[in-house]
């Protein structure tokens, strides 16, 4: 105990002296909580739309205010001709079009089935999807007005914890969650390297140290680290971005410091496998864009080609960003994400153990 | 020295890298208070078995012991009593002096008084003093080592490894570093092992041990060892001997020629003939000026012929 607390001293001093580093440590988590959190958000404003009215009827005219009235849309003036539709798509003018062919008032009014056609610029898939999701509503909603028990429209969605689908709800915990990762899994991997690198590995090896001491010693500081900066990050997204916090402190703690046993213990593993900070860097950056891909965080898990879903089990990150969610925004308790912290202690325990048992081996 | 302690003693030490066989058999026992110097050529072995009586690596067969505990039960024990100064300076570069001497002394658990006496007189010999908040990545080369050393010694270790330590360093900083050996050893009695490149500093030690191809050819005291030289060293000095060196070659009795600069140096059987001969060689092929003399033989010639013969059989 006596020789872990004055390696976490020696490691303390090294750590205060390197300024850049403390900065680097404290401030790019906030610049990219800042950037990411407003850059990264799937919500969609301002979708340029192009309307073609071939009906000019009052129903048709009815519509369109309707889809205008949501406020997603900004029309873009066309000439009456569905070539015009096609180049306002092309040109990258209008990323949808919305056309009502002539007889739309007369079907409706007939009661037969009335067609709109929704064209999308399939080429930024996501824009043209959530703003064909939000046209769709739009009509929906104006159907409704006309039959209110027979049309689909008076499905309503609501959507729960996050009432106004807010992006920022799901991506702020995720990058919570991923700052961590980096911080502590790099720091750990590369401290350790560091050691190797200029021998005094070695020395420490000729002292009667033992390797668990040289371990908890080394990878002790950085965990404290990267709680600070998790509680800091976690402090912002609750003050800026009005995150709201409704699981208790404790299960957050539990939890970051379960998922922490994962985050070290591939800091440990890569230093093991690795001679150089070089390929430290390599081989954690390979580890983390696996986890930011396939964790769920960009691309929903479920989307995934089922056999890659089941690569998604292997990444701790994966369980750590649905327990912060559900901590955060649903209240969750130990007890509703034991399938998150069973999964986390078995995945992190054995990579800690076997990275442990690999530096040992080394040393 | 025989009723003293054998402080390190190796047996049939082996050690293998994939082809290479590094160590192939050694035997090595120092005594309580020795200066042991290991020399060598690149290659020949010094790191590994060094690294080896530290428990750095392992020793694929044969065994050793530090101070009478066996290097591989009581491996501990032995790192808490031995210091180690690696050929690298392997201290943290970020830290300053007085931190890194701290560190160390922190994890043997050097405090108080004890630590205070200690760093006076580490920094007394080492001349460190003044730079005790220097960053270490500062130091030059010989402050460096002095600073390795003083690491090594702050738990006062009653046996000292240093692999090559001078290496790279200036020749006054050389010299100042063997004295502090010297008084090590002399006046602390600790025992000293150290690897080195450099003849000069063999003649330093009690006793040297020459390495080759992962074996120890020969181990005795310098003195002894250049006794046993079993051939005469002359030198011929003048100008413009250099393309001579052929003709001389081929007397018979010469063993091999040498040149040094402005001399050639001659090693040659143990007769009056061979100078002789030499002498009347160098006339007949129209060299002038020279003075040839017989000069004693250096640790360096016994190594080369031990090298050589050792080529030969």
């Amino acid at each position: 105990m006596r020789v872990i607390m004055h390696l976490i001293r020696k490691e303390f001093l090294q750590i205060m002296k390197d300024k850049p580093m403390l900065g680097i440590i404290f401030i790019m988590p906030l610049v990219q909580l800042f950037v990411l959190g407003y850059a990264i958000t799937t919500d969609i404003k301002d979708v340029a739309i192009s309307i073609l009215d071939q009906d000019q009827t009052p129903e048709s005219r009815a519509v369109i205010a309707s889809v205008m009235q949501s406020g997603r849309f900004v029309a873009v003036p066309v000439e009456s001709r569905i070539q015009d539709i096609r180049r306002s798509l092309f040109n990258g003018h209008a990323q949808l079009a919305l056309v009502i062919p002539p007889g739309f008032a007369r079907d409706l009014i007939a009661g037969l089935p009335a067609d709109i056609q929704l064209i999308i610029d399939g080429v930024d898939s996501n824009t043209a999807l959530v703003g064909s999701g939000y046209a769709r509503s739009s009509i929906l909603q104006y159907a409704a007005t006309l039959s209110p028990v027979l049309l689909p429209g008076n499905v309503r969605v609501r959507a729960l914890y996050n009432p106004e689908l807010e992006s920022t709800f799901g991506i702020i915990p995720g990058i919570i969650a991923l700052l961590l990762t980096i911080v502590t899994m790099m720091l750990t991997a590369l401290g350790l390297v560091r050691e190797r690198e200029i021998g005094t590995l070695e020395q420490l090896n000729v002292t009667p140290i033992r390797p668990i001491q040289l371990v908890i010693g080394k990878i002790l500081p950085f965990a404290i680290l990267g709680g600070l900066m998790f509680a800091l990050s976690l402090a912002v997204a609750m003050a800026w971005f009005r995150i709201p916090m409704r699981g208790s402190v404790f299960t957050l703690t539990v939890m970051a410091a379960i998922y922490l046993l994962t985050t070290l213990g591939l800091g440990i593993f890569i230093s093991t496998a690795t001679s150089t900070q070089q390929q430290a860097i390599f081989l954690a950056w390979f580890i983390l864009v696996m986890s930011i891909l396939m964790s769920g965080f960009m691309f929903p898990i479920s989307n995934m080609p089922e056999a890659l879903q089941m690569i998604t089990y292997l990444i701790p990150l994966r369980y750590f960003i649905t327990a912060l969610r559900d901590i955060l925004l649903k209240g969750a308790t130990l007890a509703d994400l034991s399938f998150q912290w069973e999964a986390l202690l078995i995945l992190g325990g054995s990579i800690f153990i076997f990275s442990i048992l690999n530096f040992r081996k080394q040393v | 020295m025989a009723q003293k302690p054998v402080d390190i003693l190796a047996v049939g030490l082996q050690k293998q890298y994939g082809d290479i066989r590094a160590l192939q058999g050694i035997d090595l026992s120092v005594t309580h208070g020795e200066r042991f110097g290991l020399i060598g050529p690149d290659g020949a072995g010094k790191t590994t078995l060094i690294r080896v009586l530290c428990g750095l690596i392992r020793q694929d067969k044969g065994t050793f012991q530090v101070a009478g505990l066996d290097g591989m039960r009581s491996i501990r024990t032995i790192k808490s009593i031995l210091g180690y100064m690696p050929q690298k300076f392997s201290l943290y570069p970020d830290l300053t002096v007085g931190e890194n001497l701290r560190f160390f002394a922190d994890l043997f658990h050097v405090i108080g008084a004890q630590r205070q006496s200690r760093e006076e007189r580490l920094l007394h010999f080492s001349r460190l003093g003044p730079f005790w908040k220097r960053r270490a990545g500062a130091l030059s080369g010989g402050m460096k080592q002095k600073l390795a050393l003083s690491c090594a010694l702050i738990h006062t270790p009653a046996i000292l490894i240093l692999d090559e330590p001078t290496t790279g360093v200036d020749p006054v900083s050389r010299r100042e570093f063997w004295e502090i050996l010297r008084e090590l050893s002399d006046r602390d009695g600790t025992t000293i092992l150290v690897s080195t490149p450099y003849m000069d500093e063999a003649t330093r030690c009690h006793r040297v041990g020459f390495m080759n191809e992962g074996r120890l050819l020969a181990t005795d005291t310098p003195d002894n060892l250049i006794h046993g030289y079993p051939y005469r060293v002359i030198q011929v000095h003048g100008e413009n001997l250099f393309p001579f060196r052929k003709a001389l070659e081929t007397i018979p009795g010469v063993r091999s020629v040498c040149a040094l600069g402005e001399y050639l140096r001659v090693s040659t059987e143990k007769t009056d003939a061979v100078v002789h001969a030499i002498g009347d060689r160098l006339t007949h092929a129209g060299a002038t000026g020279f003075r040839i003399r017989t000069v004693a033989p250096l640790l360096e010639d016994m190594f080369v012929n031990l090298l050589e013969s050792g080529r030969v059989s």
